[in-house]
Order: C-alpha cells, then structure tokens, then sequence
C-alpha cells in the first residue's frame, strides 16, 4: 500500500520567466514542486500542510462529530513537531548545516530549511519532521512558556494588534477573526491527545505540498518526496466555516498602547467566498491591482495624503484572499485617523463607482509583471508562492496567465462588487500617552521613565 | 507572486539588521567565483566617482546603489539623514512622488529608495535602485536599457533633485520630510525590541559617535530649513566622492561608459578633491574598553506584556583583528543561531523566551544580547545567559556545537551570494573599514579556530552595560527578590 501512495504518477515540466518548473504528483495525492536554479547557492525546501488557524472545527475520518478545538492549536502543533523521542531536529539540521524553521498562517503550517550543503539528508529530515509526530504532556508544558513569550511579544507589536483587531470588528464568527497564535489561556487547554488528533487528522500527503528551489537534481527529490507521499490512507477532512453575516461585526474598535503615533487600519470583507483555482487568483489580481490604482503610490490619493502629511511610506492596502476568506486592509501610521478614515471611505466608494482607466491599468499590470520576475531570483519567495498556490489549486504559472490577460474591466469590477460601505471596519491604535521618546539621541533620558544605576 | 499574509515563524533568533551590525563582512575571492557564475567587484574610477561593478548573469535583477560616506557626528548626524529624503521626492525631470512612481511602474515595477545606516563611525547615505534585466522582459533581448533608466534616475536624485525658484532643494520637500523624519524618530520606540538594542547603544557608547541614532536627533530638526538643508546638501552630498556599486548581467567596461555617459547627460561635476577626506571616514576608534567590575544597569518601565533585555559585553577584538574569526565562532556558539547556547538553554530547557540571541557590532568590539521575557522572570534570565557566557569561557563546547556553527556561518555568507543586495552590503562595509576579509578566507579561517582559541576570545568579554525595558510592576514572585541585576560570573577572565 505504502509502496503504491509513493508512486510518481503524473509529471509535467512547464517554463516560468525562463526558469523550468516540474511538478510531480504521486498516487496518495501529495504534490511536489521542483524550481532548479542554477549557479544559485542556496537550496531551499519547504513542506506545507493545509492546516492553519482557521481550522478550529472538523471532522476527521475517525471522528463520529465535529470537533471544536482551543484557538492556536495549528501553530503549538507546528512549535512541537520538531521534538522527537530521539531529541530536538533542530540540532539535527544545524549538523548538517541546514536552517530550519517552520511559521502557521490563518490557513497553512509550513516547515522549511535553507542550506548549502547535504541538502538530501535536510530534505530527508524535514520529510521526517513532518510526518513522526512525538507529544509528552510534560514536553507540551514546556512548550507553553515558550508560546506565552511569542505570544506577548506581539501583544507588544502595535502592527500586529492593530490587525488583530480589525479581525476581530470585520469578522462575527469566522475563525480568521482568532489570533493565529491564540491567547495564553486558550493554549493552557492544548494536550498531548490533541495534537496528535490535530495532526492524524491534517497531517496526509494529500493534504500536504512540498516545493523545492536551488541548484538541486530533481530525480533525487523525486525519490525523497516518495517518502512524504506513503502511507496516505486516503482520509478525508471535512472542515466547516460558521455562517458569516454579511455586515460587519463592529464599525471601529479602538485600542490605546505606549507608541508615538496613531495607527489605523481600514478593512473591507470580501462578500464573495468560496473561490478556486483560476477564478480565485483573478479575484486577487484584479482587487489588488484596482486598490493600486486608487491608493497606491502613483495615485493621486497617495500624493495628495502625503502632501497633507496624513500618510507616510508605511501607508499601504492588500487584498488577502484564501477559498474561505477575503479582505482588505488598509493603512498605517497617521496624526489623524478619524480624518484619513473619511478620505479613504470618500475616495474608495468614488473609486468603486468611476473605475480604473486603461492606461493606469496597463501601467499597474507591467510593473506587477517585473515583480513576479523578479521574484524568481528568491528561492524562498517562490517555493512559498508555490505552496500558498497550491492549496488554492493553481501554481505561478497560472497566476502569469490571468496576470497576461486582466484588463481595466475586471478591476473596475471587482473594485465595484468589493467596496461597500457596510463592509467597512476601523481599527485604531491611539498612543496611550505614557512612550515618549523625545529624549532618543538626546544628552538625558526620555521623561523620568528610566533610572540608571551606578555600578555596583 | 501573492502575498503570504500574517505567519508566525517558529523562531526569530536573530534580529534582521545591516550586515555591518551583525558583525559580518565577507566578501568574495576571485578564484572561487567562477562556480557561483560570477566573478567579484571589479573598480573603476569615474573622474572622481569610484564605480564597483560585479557582472553576473545569474540574477533577473539589475541593481546599483549610489553610497557616500560620512563621518557619523552630532554635528551632522540629522541633516544627513534629512537630506536623502528630501532628494527622493523628486528630480527636474519628475518633480513629485507622483511622477517618479509613474515612471518605475513603466519601467517594470524598478525600485528606488533612499537609506541611512551606521557602519562603525561612519554614516553611510545610500540611494538604492533596481530593475528587471532587459533579457528578462517578455519579448526583450539582453541589453542595457532598463540599466541605464535606473542609472539615470539615480544619478538625476543625487545630483538633479527638484529645486524652488531660488534655486535650492524645495522648501515644502524639507518640510514635508522633516515632519516624516520626526515621526520616524519618534517611533523608534514602538518596536520593542529595535527599541531596547537602540538604547542600550546610546548608553553603551554615551559621549561617542556610535551612540547617534542612525535617523539623527529631535532636537535637530527646527533648525533644519530648506536653507539650512541645501546648504548640507551641496557641502557634503552634492559633489561628494561617492561609490556606484552595480550588481547586473552587464560586463564592468560597458557598465562604466553607461554611467559616465549618463552622469555627462545629468550635468556631473566631478568632485574637485576638496571632499576628498569626508569620503575617508574609517572604521571606529573606540579604544580599549572600560576596565569594570559589574555592569552599569539601566531599567526603563513602559507599559508592556513582555520584558525586553539588552545586555551589552565589550571586547577588544575588532573586525580588523587577528582574533576576528574566532569571537565571530565564540559569539556563533553562544547565541548566533537556534542551536546555539543562549536558545537552547534560555528558550529551549527553560521555556523562558520566544526570541534570544547574541550578535556583534564587529566595528566597535561589542557584544550583545537580547530576549523577550516575562517582567518577573528577567533576573532568572539574566543569571541563564550569565551562566551560558560562563561556560563557553570554561571551554565547556561539544563538537557537535563547533561543527554546527561552523556550517551555520558558511551557510549565511553563502547565502549573501544569491542576494544582490547582500553582495553589495558585504562589499560596502568593507570598504568602510578598510580592509575586505574575504569570504573563502574568512570560512578557511572559521574551520581552523579551535576551542582554545574560543575560550581566550570569550576571556575578553566583559559586562559593560545592562539595558532593561520592562513593566512598572513585575507581576511574578521572584522579581521582588531584590537580586543584583548583575549575572553571575562576569567579569571573570
């Protein structure tokens, strides 16, 4: 059984922005993903998985009802898979001079090295690191501390929280509206049982995608990627996202924290969910490049927040799309954010009904084009791109393609059917008047706040 | 390519930095180039502008960086960081953000931007640009005509910016920037952890060139006018002998009669000598370090859910000397990397910390590190991280350790090899310091340091300067101990 899942059963060899792309598939459902770069030093991997924060309910082959499970499971599952009976493979990749290293998304779990050297026996290793799960209840103890840290030091990033929050106004139910990390009680209710539900239950080869890129033999990857690719028993999972409400759950949330300088953060929730494959990279290309037009740094939005001084060269919007979420957030630091909020609102609903001309269109399309080529000399960046378009049931190949044939009419509309103003929320981070930092590079030190001791 | 929206990474051992502040400058040899695709910088004088070339066709990208470098003091500190700003608003020929972000779109989404950064006591002005190789263009053949566009943006931003009608930088441009520049100071302290590494600096190198901020002072800015500014401008940018570092698929040769023939087109005068000795800046002359029983503490409350310390250590080994290679090792087995002591110790065994790390400031002959920890729990952390430097300077090193970091160090220097940018940062700071310690020589040197000489190397470390960010009240049990900030066993050699 084991030796059939592992069979290569389809590969294709395609062109992208001159480099060739193979994509294997093997019986069990895995695919995998080879970018040989020549003369590059680095050889990158990484396996992803499609789990991720918004997965908190299930049903796997073995479960007879849905399961609900503590938010920041994903990632506490990816923190603990690198411990194994025989010890940490962390130690194990840093031997045979790989960097490992692993991150969760709203809707993936990646682990992935770089290195120069004995890149088989690093692939060889991630492959196991993926698929051995090994949890004590005194090893996921641990792992709480580690955890909480992670978690505060965010709680401390006034980015991070001014999203989270936005999440949290735009979305009633959705589980995207969680911290990818959870909070510290949430991860106080994880256990050992539960990871290894979590991961029997997401943890399949065709559940997973591995990508490649570096000055690699592709026959060897081949035979390795076999070893992810056995022992599929071809489970299924079944995930449910609740209804979420069109409107959003809270028009502004406001927060106050030790920063210099009010943020803010506009978010519009896409009402369209459930795009695949093509039609969802169209969707993501036309917002994106139609937000670009309307706000980015060659519009006349841009030059005239800039000039006023409401905005700065962190100022920005993204369209961040998956099958089962999409919104757009945009922002950054501001004097005043009840100000740059009636702009933004005023100009995208303007923007919504006028559209974008041709020619800005045009100009839009062919710089996004010299970045998606200019992305292929990032091993990183295009094994990543490989893996998210994957599980969207694509790769960079098509997104060139919908890229190629885009036109201002596609903007204009998905510009016209996103923008409404009932799917508009704020979020705020107001400055809570106690960091001042009028005493950095100054003789003394900020207002009283610091005390310095003389040498003991 | 999409976006990976928000991640959490697994582990963020080491801060992101300049190369120079990570305490690395390898840069290349000739005779192992030919296997990466590429030889090394080849230099050219350009009537003044000394021009750096690397040809390669292994990237899509073409880049250059126009870099002057200054000496980094008080007296000039903000003006210098003030004046690139200003300079990328706009050019005579695209007056406005607008304009210039129009014309990069055409040109395939090149990039252009302006930076400062602080290489030892040098104050480097950087304007960086980068575009898509001709080759590499749907339905382009391989020539020089994105290379020359972005030439000719760069050279036209230093040294044809838009000016106001008596003739000087734009006043409503400084005023703008100058409003940015102080709210990018301002913020410093929003990230926490850039935050807590920035203070230590200042009160590590208090009264010296290297406790200046990068971005310049507060206090500065009233003074700075489009008079004042412009004045800055022609003195010390305008005319300056700058380096043109290009990375691109083009041979050294034609690169250099492109530049010069832009630079022709654009109006350059070559420098006339007289700003010679500003471009002579060296590498930083600090002395020995301060002989010290325990550390200097310096706490700081903030609001915050999470501790940040910064824990600076001196040595007299610098960049420039023979024990170099070996405290590179000794801070790689301590706390460079996620095998390293400092993570497995503090993060690992101790469920302490999320982030910790040690790095180098190799110019100035320091160390420090930095975690993220409970406010009740930063004295325990301390002790750890004291008890860790402790045994690298007893030799208590495995071979697994050595090996390890070893490879870790090869595996990031030859990584720097398949970033343009990475190349250019390596080759810069070494142009500062003046000396380049190659990269073939640096790894041959690294294979051959031993645990003897890690051991002297970390006998030079000693607690200097302690820095504390944490909240006004600990909330855990054994911070009200009243425990000697000091961890154990420094100042031991």
């Amino acid at each position: 059984m084991a030796q059939q899942q592992a069979q290569l059963v389809t590969m294709e060899r395609r062109e992208v922005a001159g480099d060739p792309l193979l994509m294997g598939r093997y019986a069990s459902g895995l695919a995998a993903y080879v970018l040989p770069k020549a003369h590059f030093r680095q050889k990158y991997a990484v396996v992803a998985v499609r789990y991720g924060s918004v997965d908190s309910r299930f049903r796997g082959a073995d479960h007879a009802r849905p399961l609900e499970v503590p938010a920041g499971i994903a990632h506490f599952l990816e923190h603990k898979m690198f411990e194994k009976e025989d010890g940490d493979l962390f130690t194990r990749f840093a031997r045979l001079g790989a960097s490992a290293n692993a991150y969760t998304s709203y809707t993936a779990t990646a682990y992935l090295f770089s290195t120069v050297e004995h890149f088989e026996e690093a692939l060889e290793l991630l492959i196991r690191l993926v698929r051995e799960p090994y949890f004590t209840e005194a090893s996921v103890r641990k792992e709480q501390g580690i955890i909480e840290q992670e978690i505060r030091m965010y709680e401390d990033d006034p980015g991070r929280c001014l999203v989270v929050n936005l999440m949290q106004a735009l979305y009633h139910v959705h589980p995207v509206r969680l911290e990818i990390g959870g909070t510290v009680e949430s991860i106080r209710q994880i256990d050992a049982s539960l990871l290894y539900t979590c991961h029997r239950t997401f943890y399949h080869p065709a559940n997973a995608t591995l990508a490649v890129a570096g000055d690699v033999d592709p026959q060897r990857v081949w035979e390795l990627a076999g070893r992810l690719a056995a022992d599929g028993d071809g489970h299924v999972v079944e995930r449910w996202d609740p209804e979420e409400p069109e409107p959003v759950r809270e028009a502004r949330v406001e927060t106050r924290l030790p920063v210099s300088r009010p943020r803010l953060a506009l978010g519009i929730k896409d009402p369209r969910r459930g795009l695949q494959g093509v039609d969802l990279v169209r969707r993501e290309l036309a917002v994106n490049l139609a937000l670009d037009a309307v706000l980015g740094r060659s519009s006349d939005t841009f030059q005239a927040l800039y000039e006023e001084g409401l905005i700065d060269d962190g100022f920005g919007g993204r369209y961040a799309c998956d099958t089962r979420f999409a919104h757009t957030v945009i922002g950054g630091e501001t004097p005043d954010p009840d100000r740059l909020e009636r702009r933004l609102k005023e100009v995208l609903l303007r923007a919504a009904e006028r559209g974008v001309d041709p020619e800005t269109f045009e100009r839009l399309r062919r710089r996004e084009v010299g970045e998606f080529v200019a992305a292929m000399d990032n091993p990183e960046m295009v094994a990543n791109s490989l893996a998210i378009l994957h599980f969207r049931g694509v790769t960079v190949t098509d997104y060139l393609d919908v890229l190629q044939r885009l036109d201002h009419r596609d903007a204009s509309e998905a510009l016209r059917d996103h923008v409404a103003e009932a799917r508009m929320a704020v979020s705020v981070v107001l400055p809570d008047g106690r960091a001042r930092a009028d005493g950095v590079g100054a003789p003394g030190r900020p207002g009283g706040a610091a005390r310095s001791d003389a040498p003991r | 390519m999409p976006a990976g929206g928000p991640a959490r990474p697994f582990h963020a051992a080491r801060e992101p930095g300049r190369p120079g502040e990570q305490g690395m400058v390898p840069a290349l040899t000739e005779k192992e180039a030919p296997e990466a695709g590429y030889g090394w910088f080849e230099t050219r004088e350009l009537a003044g502008l000394r021009l750096h070339v690397l040809t390669t066709r292994k990237f899509k990208l073409e880049t250059a960086r126009v870099a002057i470098r200054l000496p980094l003091v008080r007296e000039h500190v903000t003006a210098n960081a003030l004046v690139p700003m200003v300079l990328r608003r706009g050019t005579r020929r695209l007056p406005t953000l607008q304009a210039i972000a129009r014309h990069l779109e055409s040109l395939y989404g090149a990039r252009l931007s302006v930076d400062v950064g602080k290489v030892g006591d040098t104050h480097v002005i950087e304007l960086r640009g980068e575009t898509v190789a001709d080759a590499h263009l749907p339905g382009w053949r391989p020539g020089t005509r994105q290379l020359e566009a972005l030439l000719r943006l760069l050279f036209e931003m230093w040294l044809d910016p838009a000016r106001g009608p008596e003739g000087r930088l734009r006043d409503e441009y400084v005023v703008q920037e100058r409003e940015i520049l102080r709210r990018r100071i301002e913020g410093i302290i929003n990230n926490k952890r850039q935050y807590a590494v920035h203070r230590l600096m200042e009160e590590m190198f208090a009264g010296r060139p290297f406790a200046l901020h990068r971005l310049g002072r507060l206090e500065d800015l009233p003074a700075l006018d489009g008079r004042a500014l412009d004045e800055a401008y022609r003195s010390r940018i305008l005319g300056a002998r700058a380096d043109l570092l290009v990375v691109s698929s083009a041979p050294a040769d034609d690169v250099a009669a492109l530049a010069r023939r832009v630079l022709d087109e654009v109006g350059w005068r070559p420098a006339d000598g007289r700003l010679d000795e500003i471009a002579q800046a060296g590498p930083a002359q600090d002395g020995a370090p301060p002989e010290r029983g325990d550390p200097r503490v310096v706490t700081e409350t903030q609001p915050v859910r999470q501790a940040v310390l910064a824990l600076g250590y001196r040595t007299p080994v610098r960049f420039a000397s023979p024990d170099y290679p070996a405290l590179v090792v000794c801070n790689g087995v301590l706390g460079g990397f996620p095998h390293s002591k400092l993570f497995v110790h503090v993060r690992e065994r101790n469920s302490l910390a999320y982030f910790v790390y040690s790095r180098l400031e190799s110019s100035h002959g320091a160390l420090l590190v930095s975690a993220g920890v409970d406010p009740g729990l930063k004295d325990r952390a301390v002790a750890i991280i004291g008890e860790q430097l402790e045994a690298v300077r007893r030799g208590e090193i495995e071979p697994d350790e050595m090996e390890a970091t070893r490879r870790a160090l090869v595996r990031r220097w030859r990584v720097d090899e398949d970033d343009p940018n990475a190349l250019i940062d390596h080759y810069l700071v070494g142009l500062v310091n003046g000396r380049q310690r190659p990269l073939g020589e640096l790894i041959d040197q690294v294979a051959r340091v031993g645990r003897d000489e890690i051991v002297a190397v970390a006998r030079t470390v000693r607690a200097d300067t302690f820095y504390f960010l944490t909240a006004s009240e600990p909330a855990a049990p054994d911070a009200s101990e009243g425990q000697p900030v000091a961890s154990r066993g420094e100042g031991a050699s």
